[in-house]
């Protein structure tokens, strides 16, 4: 039984944030700061001829206008390959690119010298399909490359070619989705400067100060520990925040005029800085026998990663890795690529590679059921994954395998909320129900050294503070930590203060990313908080008079004898009277996920643990208008443990908008490209009124190797919320939409088209 | 961004007396929902901005001989909860509550969106099927009225001198056999621009059960919101009817098409229309379909 974990104190930061006094970055202020400005050309791809500042640094107020010459260091950024210029110096790939750096007094100067950078560029050919940027004669986006081909990966197991001859049903089909942007709440903003030492400081929002201090470092030529990143409180991440936008180049700025400067960017530029989800094209082959068991899938993927790297072979190999779904097929063929083009980058994004997939291989699912006469819901229940059962890359699923819970019990709880509706309102008005079950394994993965670090200091009055370097990006992470630590310690969450994310002070935890925070971390302070305990219980060994620390407990602030509680002593007490013996309970914790790397036939065990889920949505579908109502989600998750049920529950919630919203809305519109709607009028995500009626059920089927058992949840929660909705169209009026967002003008195409093909 | 004067007027003579020396390059700035945005854009660059958020005398709700009177500084949200716009001009309250988001009718106010001449402006169908009229006055305190449509000079410019504020929204008081609504489609459910929105008000002879009279409003199909003859002429001596309804619904269908014969949305809005109307219908004779 657990005294903390599994229940839901309120977020260790909740009441700043209602309040209004936690600092995000554009919050803080420094006397002295100059404002700092970046400079585009507005075309995505040209060389550059030339660069004349001069104009521009007699500006009064100007006290630096840098360009590529000015970079001590590497000229390059990137998390997986240097491909991104810091400043683009001979040509430009993307929107994205920066050709100069500008700090100023006050804003105006500033505005006004970026105006005056004299540049001039010859336009060239960019290619912004990736199909077409696979082909050989396309024009190359990175000239010191063979091929626009940045990635490939495949995954084979059986013969796919004898199982579909002798498959009952065979579908095939293509399906797409488009650029999506995060849409995090706040624009990127960081403050940077010299302190007293001299070392180079950045206050910004990040999901891994420690790598962006190696990428400064490195682009700075400084050692690591002369650069320090500190993450202020986050306002949203998604996976945005992983790739270097403002950070190098602000950094470089405070540098090279030794005073502060800060950069708040508008939404505009958000939207050009930081990466997108990769737009996918997905040409699926599905085949089952006649009672409906999978036989086997063929997949082909595309990924766009644009003009940069970013992470785009670690999401289009978990595409590939996803490609089936969580399901048992004993013949699969998937081919996977990451191609450059020249549109915006793409990289992280809640779901990294997994979230698109499951649009095709659940609308798969979905047809064979209806070609075979099955419900959805049984054909998802003879496939879906059990213990025991090895995935398309041969990985064994040994433990912790909640799908058929979550199943029943989403489908359960379903069938009651939709059992009295009418499926005809009215002649123009439908309704529908649609479901999807995702899997995702969590972490790196491959083989990538995934590690997370921890310290747990207690004090001599009891209490606790915990060092990591694991950001809280909103979604509560310090929170865990500290019910995990109070948890270890038998303290209350109040008497934990966690420190993170602030490469002076706490070690590395990795990135804030790949679900991997509770799980990673999370074990890591556990590790870190249970050898603090074992220097404590060396005190009270001698305090309580016991031969061995074994029947020893803490809870509830004291430490007791498990067997004679009555024999105990508080905290406080213990803690103080071990500081004077000269002890100091400081435990330190690193935690390394296991994963092995992908063989030259996608074989391996690239995640561990996978966590489920199952949704199943009731929508209602205008045939007039196209508008498609989402009435109710029930979303059943198999976390492993829920640390924080309220958390796992927001995080459900959360997922279930930003599946709505690529579902139904959000599209960054790119012609030549260029991003036509960077702005929230235009690009649409759901408002408050847009959501629907949420039934979270959270499943808990133990992962021995998490703390508690607890797997994770974030990127899991939003995954089967769009390929649900589109089978609830399909329940609904009888269209299949096969390409992302289903707008209400798609919906009328496809019904127009239906009409006319009667 | 350019910088410029800001007045701050407490009534409306101040507010005229600012208006004196008023040119082109001088805007009035209510709730600022459009005006901040088009200033961040630059797509206005004023070098004076007369804020008449402060005006009480444009703030006022009333009912005056024959008229419901809206002062223009009234904001979306004011509207909204009025009881008197909810029971004289439904529809308007109506709209208003739809107005993009909490805060943006918060701040936003009828007279700004009247001035900025949005397209899609969603107060407008219900004050153009309400048969609202504009009071305009100059900095030398002559007055002028005309049809709430008429403001209009095309997509985001208005009729309006240099000189001239938008005072009043006058609306005549409809008698007790009068029925109104209000709908919009927009691509969510909040902070949308409207894609379609209509207003429908009839006269209804309960006894009878026939429509006696009627006014119905378009608006984003077309570069003001306008009223069709042509539909109204299929509802007015009528009975409400599923037949009546989906009869309607084909003629705006028509309506649309025809306003906008060559933009790439009118395919689609010349179906989804029908579906507002269908809508709207409900709304106001659900009593006479059950039946």
């Amino acid at each position: 039984m657990t005294n903390v974990v599994g229940k839901s104190p309120i977020k260790v930061d909740g009441r700043e944030k209602v309040r209004g006094r936690v600092q995000f970055p554009a919050d803080l202020y420094k006397n002295g700061a100059l404002y700092g400005g970046l400079k585009r050309i507005p075309v995505p791809c040209a060389d550059i001829l030339s660069i004349d500042t001069s104009e521009a640094e007699k500006v009064p107020g100007v006290k630096a206008v840098l360009t590529a010459a000015d970079i001590p260091g590497l000229n390059a950024q990137g998390v997986l390959f240097t491909d991104m210029p810091v400043i683009s110096s001979k040509k430009v790939r993307s929107v994205n690119d920066i050709v100069a750096l500008v700090a100023a007094e006050n804003e105006d100067s500033l505005q006004e010298a970026l105006g005056k950078i004299k540049i001039e560029y010859r336009e060239t050919t960019g290619v912004f399909d990736p199909i077409e940027a696979m082909n050989p004669d396309s024009p190359l986006v990175h000239s010191d490359r063979e091929s626009n081909i940045l990635y490939h990966v495949k995954i084979a197991k059986g013969d796919v070619e004898s199982a579909f001859e002798k498959s009952a049903v065979i579908i095939e089909d293509t399906y797409k989705t488009p650029t999506v942007e995060h849409a995090f709440l706040q624009p990127e903003a960081a403050l940077a400067y010299l302190d007293e030492r001299g070392h180079v400081v950045i206050h910004t929002a990040t999901q891994y100060p420690h790598w962006d201090r190696a990428e400064i470092a490195r682009s700075l030529n400084l050692p690591l520990h002369k650069v320090r990143v500190v993450t202020t409180a986050v306002g949203g991440a998604f996976g945005g925040r992983e790739d270097m936008t403002l950070q190098v180049r602000l950094c470089l700025l405070a540098l090279k005029t030794g005073r502060p400067v800060k950069m708040v960017l508008d939404r505009e530029e958000s939207f050009h800085i930081h990466c997108k989800r990769h737009a996918m094209t997905m040409r699926y082959k599905t085949g089952a026998d006649k009672s409906g068991r999978l036989t086997a899938v063929e997949a082909e993927i595309i990924g766009d990663t644009g003009a940069y790297a970013s992470w785009a072979p670690n999401v289009l190999r978990k595409a590939a890795v996803h490609a089936t779904g969580p399901y048992r097929v004993p013949n699969v063929k998937v081919e996977s690529y990451a191609v450059y083009t020249n549109n915006p980058f793409a990289g992280a994004m809640r779901g990294f590679g997994a979230a698109q997939p499951p649009v095709a291989y659940e609308a798969q699912m979905d047809r064979i059921a209806e070609e075979l006469g099955m419900d959805p819901l049984e054909i998802r229940a003879i496939n879906c994954f059990q213990e025991g059962d090895v995935t398309a890359t041969g990985q064994m699923l040994h433990a912790s395998v909640g799908l058929t819970e979550c199943l029943d019990k989403a489908s359960e709880r379903a069938q009651e909320i939709f059992k009295e509706k009418e499926k005809d309102i009215s002649p123009f008005k439908k309704r529908g129900q649609g479901i999807a079950c995702t899997f995702y394994g969590l972490g790196y993965g491959n083989g990538f050294p995934d590690t997370s670090s921890a310290v747990v200091e207690v004090h001599e009055d009891g209490t606790a503070t915990v060092l990591t370097g694991a950001t809280d990006v909103g979604q509560g992470s310090n929170t865990v930590f500290a019910q995990i630590a109070a948890e270890e310690l038998g303290l209350k969450v109040d008497d934990v203060t966690v420190i993170s994310a602030d490469t002076d002070v706490t070690p590395d935890a990795g990135t804030t990313a790949a679900t991997r925070q509770t799980y990673n971390s999370g074990n890591a302070v556990r590790i870190a908080a249970r050898k603090a305990k074992k220097i404590l219980f060396k005190q009270a060994i001698k305090e309580l008079n016991v031969n061995t620390d074994m029947g020893l407990e803490a809870k509830d602030g004291y430490v007791y004898v498990k067997t004679f509680p009555q024999k105990r002593i508080s905290h406080s007490e213990l803690a103080a009277k071990a500081y004077l013996a000269g002890l100091r309970p400081v435990g330190e914790g690193n935690f390394i996920a296991h994963s092995t790397q992908l063989d030259e036939n996608g074989q391996g065990a690239p995640y561990w643990p996978y966590a489920f889920g199952v949704q199943v949505v009731e929508v209602v579908v205008n045939t007039l208008t196209g508008q498609v109502e989402v009435e109710n989600v029930v979303a059943a998750h198999d976390v492993g443990k829920a640390i924080n049920k309220t958390a796992v529950e927001g995080q459900i919630a959360g997922g279930i908008a930003q599946g709505l919203g690529f579902a139904l809305t959000e599209e960054v519109e790119l012609k030549s490209g260029k991003i036509k709607n960077p702005f929230f009028s235009r690009y649409l995500i759901p408002t408050m009124a847009d959501m629907p009626d949420i039934e979270p059920i959270i499943v808990e089927e133990p992962e021995p190797s998490g703390p508690y058992g607890a797997k994770g949840v974030g990127e899991p929660a939003m995954l089967p919320t769009a390929p649900a909705v589109l089978n609830a169209i399909y329940d609904a009026i009888g269209v299949r939409i096969k390409e992302l967002p289903a707008t209400p003008e798609k919906i009328l195409r496809a019904l127009a088209k239906k009409d006319s093909a009667k | 961004m350019k910088k410029f004067t800001v007045y701050s007027p407490k009534n409306l003579d101040d507010a005229l007396r600012c208006l004196k020396t008023a040119t082109g390059q001088t805007k009035l700035l209510a709730g600022g929902t459009d005006f901040v945005i088009q200033l961040r854009e630059g797509s206005i660059t004023p070098d004076t901005v007369i804020d008449i958020s402060g005006v009480q005398e444009l703030k006022c709700i009333k009912e005056e001989d024959g008229f419901l009177k809206i002062g223009a500084a009234c904001t979306f949200t004011q509207i909204s909860e009025s009881n008197l716009v909810q029971q004289k001009a439904f529809c308007l309250a109506q709209a208003a509550s739809e107005v993009g988001s909490e805060q943006v009718r918060n701040a936003g106010t009828i007279g700004g969106n009247i001035a900025n001449a949005s397209p899609a402006a969603d107060s407008l169908p219900a004050l153009v099927a309400l048969n609202a009229e504009v009071t305009i006055v100059d900095a030398n305190g002559k007055s002028r009225s005309i049809p709430v449509e008429k403001v209009s000079a095309g997509v985001g410019k208005n009729n309006l001198v240099a000189n001239e504020i938008i005072t009043e929204i006058n609306i005549p008081l409809l008698g007790e056999d009068w029925r109104t609504a209000f709908c919009k489609l927009g691509r969510r459910k909040a902070l949308a621009i409207a894609r379609i929105n209509m207003a429908l008000v009839v006269r209804f002879d309960e006894s009878a059960g026939l429509i006696k009279d009627a006014r119905i409003a378009l608006g984003a199909v077309g570069t003001v919101a306008f009223r069709t003859q042509k539909a109204e002429g299929i509802l007015v001596g009528n009975k409400p009817s599923r037949e009546l309804m989906e009869k309607f619904a084909e003629t705006v269908s028509t309506v649309v098409e025809e306003s906008i014969p060559t933009r790439s949305s009118m395919p689609y809005k010349r179906t989804a229309v029908k579906g507002l109307a269908f809508d709207i219908f409900e709304k106001l004779f659900s009593d006479s379909l059950k039946k």
